[in-house]
């Protein structure tokens, strides 16, 4: 499996508009994911906000928003590091929109949230440590808790 | 699975507020109560269009929340501007033989800004 994913992680993979980047969506790990982005060595990117809450207590519903101020911002892609399928979302930008754009995402426990900006053809990437309380009051399991199923 | 959209038009930024009422399973999770695992179902897709101009393409994976609420900001829209969001959900499910299949469904909605 390394090996296949190594190789994929070298094509450079352009989804066509419309397409859904199946790819990326299903790399098993960030690195793999960066690999698809050619995000590999991506630059910091002082010009990006990614607002997060530092601790939640929701894994379920996590509230984020990213912003770029980088000129020519074409694409958002955002990422959990420890999730079994990092990739959460993708957005592709047009002139017309601000990059600038929020939605919830799910956490099964604390890890690293990333944001790869792409901006006039270089990409950029941002982290952010998200810590996911355990709140042994609030009823339901936690999703960390949670029995894995057998996939059989 | 429903969409609703709502519009706010501010001085040079139009917020759109897109809220995809439906699960989001990426099919790695279990029920608590069977323990087997809950087939794939999420929203996959939103192209948000204005005036039939797209504005965003999201690629959206499981891991996102159910019931979630997208805010997209877009520049200089006029009052009267069509505002279009096209959604693709994929959904698992089990034939007669019992082998799971994923099937896209599709659909759109649409609001008219300032009206």
């Amino acid at each position: 499996m390394p090996i296949a994913w190594a190789a994929l992680a070298l094509k450079p993979i352009k989804a066509m508009a419309g397409e859904w980047p199946q790819a990326l969506f299903n790399a098993p790990t960030s690195q793999a994911a960066l690999g698809v982005l050619q995000a590999s060595t991506a630059l910091p990117g002082p010009r990006i906000l990614l607002d997060v809450a530092e601790i939640v207590e929701d894994g379920d519903r996590v509230l984020v928003r990213v912003m770029s101020t980088l000129p020519s911002t074409d694409q958002i892609t955002l990422l959990a590091d420890t999730e079994l399928r990092p990739v959460l979302a993708q957005f592709n930008v047009s002139p017309d929109l601000e990059p600038d754009i929020t939605t919830h995402i799910k956490l099964s426990g604390t890890g690293t949230l990333r944001a790869v900006v792409r901006a006039g053809g270089k990409i950029y990437s941002v982290t952010k440590e998200v810590k996911v309380a355990e709140m042994p009051w609030a009823g339901s399991t936690p999703r960390s808790k949670r029995k894995k199923a057998d996939p059989s | 699975m429903s969409i609703r959209i709502a519009a706010k038009l501010l001085k040079d930024i139009t917020e759109i507020e897109v809220r995809a009422t439906g699960p989001s399973e990426d099919g790695q999770r279990a029920d608590p109560k069977t323990g087997k695992l809950i087939p794939v179902n999420y929203l996959q897709q939103l192209l948000v269009k204005v005036d039939g101009r797209l504005l965003t393409e999201a690629h959206l994976g499981g891991g996102l929340s159910a019931n979630n609420v997208f805010l997209f900001k877009a520049r200089s829209l006029r009052p009267g501007a069509t505002i279009t969001v096209e959604w693709t959900r994929t959904e698992e499910t089990r034939g007669k033989d019992g082998r799971p299949s994923t099937a896209q469904k599709t659909g759109s909605e649409t609001l008219i800004l300032g009206k």
